[in-house]
């Protein structure tokens, strides 16, 4: 998989898991004020971006990305550098109540 | 004595028969049957049963996403028809967010299509790290009542009946009680429910889930007939707005029905056996309750779900309070059986028979071999001013709400 592929699987994901315009999914976007997702979708970005790579991620990374860019470089860089995250012993979660 | 009604202000319903009351109750006019086989069920071994009655056609992209992902199929019927249902009772977004309108709404469980996944995924792969952050939200009991009221704005209280069948009943009666003790101006209340195999299988084990009938869908399930061989599921919603009649007229709003009375009795003989006895007192409470005496109800909508033992322990005990004086019939024989949802879309069914003056028949009814009710299999032409609607559950639970027409 090459950094185009990693970053054509990224934006699928945001087009077709959180049902956005292909238009809207620029490296600039931010994810919140122009995507609209939130805590709750970040959790689920972690899993479909774990399921699409075969990766793990740590969601407290995720949680601190600002733009769609901020994605493709983290994902990027996890493959580039040939070693995969460990996963967060606790993964940061909306509170459950 | 009767304690005091509450106005029927607007509502909604989703249905193996149509997405609307009219169409809704123009199908049950026409004995027409939402009932179709599932080929797919061949995959679960020594399962009998492959019919149920699916909602057709149902888009859940008219609810965005941001909502939607909170919901399993059966908070998304819910959803829908709660906002038809406060649409058509013409309550303003400032009046749902004021604190003084409730969700009152049930389901069986929550979505048990969610669960299933939930279940999968962690088995399948041994680790929690496939777990959506929205899972939980679709399978908790009270999901259809919480993303109503998140959907509608509600900020009144909010009440989850998870009675299985009579959820929907125990609904009606909770926005009953919150409208008549000035706890809520207006209650969403009903309830909703999703086809899925599991509620199929748990009826088919225990033998009450219909098998004879595969091949000929359209002929099962047959309340009170002779050849009724069990329960057929169905999936749907029906939401009604109750209203506190002096706060719907000072904003304009007329009734389009009432909600009279409502009787609730448990058994405590048998969990899965029904009780004549139980079920009476139930009908008798609600009409005590209503103020209504038993020859002033000009329609019975059975809960009859189409088994042998349920059918004639409701008929006896219907007998016993109505003799053959009142028409009696079950929706079920068209709708199939919609759980939590049933006794939401029955009371739409009857705000609707009021307003047009005919009780729908029971279809597949040929030879009934129960009490002797009037059991009619065909509509009949009636002034219809009071409807007392029935449902009961696993664990000994019966409900009956008491309906009234608008100008009654």
């Amino acid at each position: 998989m090459d950094a185009s592929d990693v970053i054509r699987t990224i934006d699928r994901i945001l087009v077709e898991d959180f049902e956005l315009d292909a238009e809207q999914v620029v490296p600039e976007a931010s994810l919140r004020e122009d995507l609209d997702l939130d805590s709750l979708d970040a959790v689920d970005l972690v899993v479909a971006l774990e399921k699409a790579f075969g990766i793990r991620i740590d969601a407290k990374v995720v949680e601190k990305m600002q733009t769609v860019g901020d994605i493709h470089a983290y994902v990027r860089g996890v493959f580039e550098s040939g070693e995969f995250p460990a996963a967060a012993p606790e993964p940061a979660r909306e509170a459950g109540k | 004595m009767a304690r005091g009604s509450a106005a029927i202000t607007g509502m909604g319903v989703r249905s193996p028969l149509g997405g609307t009351a009219g169409e809704l109750f123009d199908a049950l006019l026409a004995g027409r049957s939402g009932v179709r086989t599932f080929d797919d069920w061949d995959r679960i071994a020594d399962l009998g049963t492959r019919v149920g009655a699916p909602v057709p056609d149902f888009d859940p992209r008219r609810i965005p996403r941001k909502h939607r992902r909170t919901m399993g199929r059966c908070a998304m019927f819910g959803v829908v028809a709660a906002e038809d249902a406060a649409r058509a009772a013409g309550l303003a977004d400032g009046l749902l967010r004021s604190g003084r309108v409730a969700a009152a709404i049930g389901s069986t469980v929550g979505s048990t299509a969610a669960e299933e996944a939930f279940w999968r995924e962690v088995i399948e792969t041994g680790s929690a790290r496939g777990i959506r952050s929205t899972h939980f939200l679709q399978v908790m009991s009270h999901t259809v009542a919480a993303n109503v009221a998140m959907y509608l704005g509600l900020s009144g209280p909010m009440i989850a009946t998870n009675a299985a069948c009579a959820s929907s009943n125990q609904a009606i009666g909770a926005g009953l009680g919150l409208v008549r003790n000035g706890d809520a101006d207006a209650v969403l209340a009903g309830g909703a429910d999703e086809l899925h195999v599991m509620a199929a299988l748990v009826f088919d084990v225990m033998g009450g889930a219909s098998a004879s009938f595969n091949d000929r869908p359209e002929a099962t399930p047959r309340p009170f007939d002779r050849d009724r061989d069990g329960i057929v599921v169905g999936e749907g919603a029906g939401i009604l707005v109750i209203e506190d009649e002096a706060h719907a007229r000072a904003r304009g709003a007329s009734p389009i029905a009432r909600v009279l009375g409502y009787g609730a009795t448990s058994d405590a003989v048998n969990m899965a056996h029904p009780a004549p006895e139980g079920m009476a007192r139930a009908v008798r409470l609600a009409l005590e309750d209503a103020g209504v005496a038993p020859e002033d109800v000009d329609w019975v909508c059975a809960h009859a779900t189409g088994t042998p033992v349920g059918d004639a322990a409701e008929a006896e005990a219907l007998y016993g309070i109505f003799g053959d004086r009142v028409p009696v019939s079950s929706l079920k024989g068209h709708l199939g059986h919609t759980l939590g949802a049933c006794g939401g879309i029955e009371a739409v069914a009857a705000v609707e028979a009021m307003r047009r003056g005919v009780v729908p028949g029971t279809r597949n009814l040929e030879h009934p071999d129960v009490a002797p009710l009037w059991l009619p299999s065909e509509p009949v032409e009636r002034p219809v001013e009071v409807v007392v609607s029935t449902n009961f559950a696993f664990g000994g639970v019966n409900t009956a709400v008491v309906l009234g027409r608008a100008e009654g």
